[in-house]
C-alpha cells in the first residue's frame, strides 16, 4: 500500500517561495524509494496551510521510515507547520491521467473520545460524497499514522479536480456538502467531530496526486 | 441555488430553565448569528406551555439569504473577523450546555428549491 508523507512549509521573511520549493524538489530527487512526490504552491484560500505544501508517496512505508530517519530536519529559510504520514486510504481515481488539475487536501484532528461507530459513519458519508459531487475526479480517504505540528492530525480527505471552478463550484455549493456533511466539522454543530482549528489547502498540479 | 437557506436549531432545556436559556440566547447568541449574516425567523416552544418538572423544547428557526450567505455565516464573514475554528460560537455552546438536556441543529431548504 501507497505510504504518503504530506508536509507544509511557512517561508520565512528573508526566503522565497521559489527557492524554497526548488530546494525541496532537488532534495526530493534524492530519496530511495520515492514513487512520487509534488511540490506545490499553496493556492489563495487555504487554512493554515503556509505557502508551501510537499506530497511524497513512497512504495513501502519502511521506505518511509528510511528516508525520515536520514532527512535534515529543517530547511533554508522555511518552517516546516505540519506533517502528515498515513497509508493511502479508501479512495477511488478513475481519472489517474488527468492533467493541469487541482490537488486539495482537508486535514482534520478528531476531538478525544469519538467512538469508533461515529468515525466509521463520518467515513462512509465522506466516501459518499463523490457520487453527489461530479466535479471530484479522483479521491482519498486516509487515516493518519503519524503527525507533527499544530495538532494530533486524524484524517486526511484529498481530491483531485480538473479546475479551480470545481473545488469552489460544485463542491462547496452542492447541498451534499454543506447542508449535510459540513456538521462534522462545524463547532457549533453538536455533531462534530473535528477540532476547529484544521487545514485545508489546494495547489495547481501539473499530474493526478490520487493514482 | 439562491434560496434561502433555513437552520433550526431543537433545544430541550433543562425543566425551569427556559425562560434563562432563551434570554441568555438572545443576549449572547443572537448577536453574533446576525453579524454573520443570520436572520431570526421564529422561536417556538413545546410542550406549548413552559413546565417546572418536565423539559421543553425550543425551536428556533434562522435563515441565510442562500448558500453564498450560508458559507459566510460558517467561517465567520460579515463584520466578524474570519473565524473557521468557531471559537467565538464554540465558547457559547459550551456555556450554554449547562441548562439544556440535548440539543439538534438541522440545515433546512424549502422543499420545492431542493435538488
Amino acid at each position: 500500500v501507497t505510504f504518503i508523507v504530506v508536509k507544509s512549509f511557512a517561508v520565512t521573511e528573508d526566503g522565497n517561495i521559489d527557492d524554497v520549493a526548488l530546494s525541496l524538489a532537488e532534495r526530493a530527487a534524492g530519496v530511495a524509494g520515492l514513487g512520487s512526490s509534488f511540490v506545490g504552491r499553496t493556492l489563495p484560500g487555504g487554512i493554515n496551510d503556509g505557502q508551501i505544501i510537499w506530497r511524497a508517496a513512497f512504495a513501502k512505508e519502511m521506505d518511509y521510515q528510511d528516508y525520515a530517519r536520514a532527512a535534515p530536519t529543517s530547511i533554508h529559510n522555511a518552517d516546516c507547520l505540519n506533517t502528515i504520514a498515513y497509508h493511502l486510504g479508501r479512495h477511488g481515481s478513475p481519472h489517474p491521467n488527468l492533467r493541469d488539475g487541482i490537488w486539495r487536501a482537508l486535514v482534520v484532528s478528531v476531538l478525544p473520545g469519538i467512538d469508533q461507530n461515529t468515525r466509521l459513519r463520518f467515513e462512509a458519508e465522506m466516501l459518499a460524497m463523490p457520487g453527489h459531487v461530479s466535479t471530484i475526479r479522483n479521491w482519498a480517504l486516509s487515516r493518519v499514522t503519524a503527525s507533527l505540528g499544530a495538532r494530533p492530525w486524524s484524517y486526511v480527505w484529498e481530491q483531485d479536480f480538473d479546475s479551480i471552478d470545481g473545488l469552489h463550484g460544485e463542491y462547496m455549493m452542492h447541498p451534499i456538502h454543506w447542508g449535510s456533511i459540513d456538521r462534522w466539522y462545524d463547532i457549533e454543530h453538536p455533531d462534530h467531530i473535528a477540532d476547529g482549528f484544521l487545514i485545508h489547502t489546494a495547489c495547481a498540479s501539473a499530474t493526478a496526486q490520487i493514482r | 441555488m439562491s434560496d434561502k437557506v433555513f437552520i433550526l436549531d431543537e433545544i430541550v432545556v433543562k425543566p425551569g430553565f427556559v425562560q434563562a436559556y432563551r434570554d441568555q440566547y438572545i443576549a449572547k447568541y443572537a448577536p453574533g448569528a446576525r453579524s454573520r449574516g443570520m436572520c431570526l425567523e421564529s422561536i417556538r416552544i413545546t410542550p406549548p406551555l413552559e413546565l417546572q418538572d418536565q423539559p421543553n423544547t425550543l425551536h428556533i428557526l434562522w435563515s441565510v439569504a442562500n448558500v453564498a450567505a450560508w458559507w459566510t455565516m460558517r467561517l465567520g464573514g460579515g463584520d466578524r473577523p474570519f473565524d473557521p475554528a468557531g471559537t467565538e460560537k464554540g465558547g457559547w455552546w459550551a456555556e450554554a450546555a449547562d441548562l439544556t438536556v440535548s440539543r439538534r441543529r438541522s440545515v433546512m431548504v424549502d422543499y420545492a428549491a431542493a435538488s
